[in-house]
């Protein structure tokens, strides 16, 4: 159950940039400039690496705090 | 809920609905008091109820969940401070840039084009998006460095990681608008010139990034600490309190780098154009 909570802010976080990479996609299509896309795959590996490192602490953890 | 926590939400949501509520009015129907500017073009969506229901109805559920998730590891009166405190500082270190550039006080900044309610001319959807960027961040730096006597680390980690997001989501966002057949502007414009521009964004959009939620995660971490000498009542005042002192500080260190090095030295160079 921690786990499932402490899951929420790493969701929202997420739903956030898959919302930012959509509109970054639908840019790079309208436009034809992929300068939008170019930005979030320079940022974005540090964030998923956060995240998948953060969620697996979180499998770590015992269950009450 | 405990007496206090239960007059101080009462009295501090009371304020903010009350703030929003004026901000709102002054906004659609005296528009002239914070001279807002013409919205005539169409922008993305032109029917202020649509961005009500879309964007600050989407952004109050996402708040509401983190929330929850806050309440239920720091407790209410921690949770109560991190929402408002977050949502007070944000939008009004945004509004004060907004309005000394719009008033001619300082050079011009930028304004948001599109928005349901607002809370001075900021809208409520960016100034609850801050508050949910700045807990994820905050909540992920405390992850990756559990000892919770590196509140410094903390603060610095979850700065950085806004800022990073901020980085390529800031474009975005402002050239948004070029989706539409029209063309329009994106969901804030900027009006700076002669400065360093990164990716077309000002430079000191970013330092402001990493310096709002650095200063911020700093105080939410270090006056609480002082819970027990204080109290509840004297400990929720500083925190409120300091945070005037905390704007002060973000204004000089952005219009400082901004005028005397960024003008000086870096003035109209532009790294990655869009």
């Amino acid at each position: 159950m921690k786990l499932k909570k402490d899951l929420l802010p790493i969701l929202a976080l997420m739903l956030m940039i898959l919302l930012d990479v959509g509109y970054a996609f639908l840019l790079v299509q309208v436009t034809g400039n992929p300068i939008y896309l170019t930005l979030a795959v320079v940022s974005l590996p540090l964030f998923l690496v956060i995240l998948f490192v953060v969620f697996f602490r979180l499998k770590k953890e015992p269950e009450a705090e | 809920m405990d007496k206090f926590t239960r007059t101080f939400s009462l009295v501090i949501f009371t304020v903010l609905g009350v703030c929003i509520g004026i901000s709102t009015i002054i906004h659609y129907l005296a528009p002239w008091i914070f001279q807002v500017p013409s919205d005539t073009p169409p922008f993305l969506s032109t029917s202020h109820t649509l961005e009500l229901i879309i964007t600050d109805i989407s952004s109050f559920i996402g708040a509401l969940l983190i929330f929850y998730h806050s309440y239920h590891k720091y407790g209410l009166w921690r949770s109560i401070l991190f929402l408002t405190g977050s949502f007070v500082f944000t939008g009004l270190e945004e509004a004060m840039w907004i309005l000394l550039g719009r008033f001619g006080l300082t050079f011009p900044t930028y304004f948001f084009s599109r928005g349901g309610l607002w809370f001075f001319e900021v809208p409520f959807y960016t100034c609850v998006g801050w508050y949910i960027v700045a807990y994820t961040c905050v909540f992920l730096a405390e992850k990756l460095v559990p000892n919770p006597r590196h509140f410094l680390a903390h603060a610095a980690i979850g700065a950085f990681l806004a800022m990073d997001l901020d980085l390529w989501t800031d474009p975005v966002m402002v050239n948004l608008g070029r989706i539409t057949v029209t063309n329009d502007v994106g969901m804030w414009v900027w009006n700076m010139e002669y400065t360093l521009k990164f990716f077309g964004i000002p430079l000191m959009n970013f330092l402001g990034w990493f310096l709002v939620i650095f200063l911020f995660a700093l105080l939410w971490k270090v006056v609480p600490r002082r819970l027990d000498q204080w109290g509840y009542r004297k400990t929720t005042l500083i925190f409120y309190g300091c945070m005037p002192l905390l704007l002060g500080v973000c204004f000089l260190v952005l219009s400082g780098v901004e005028i005397f090095l960024i003008r000086n030295f870096f003035a109209n160079v532009s790294i990655f154009p869009i």
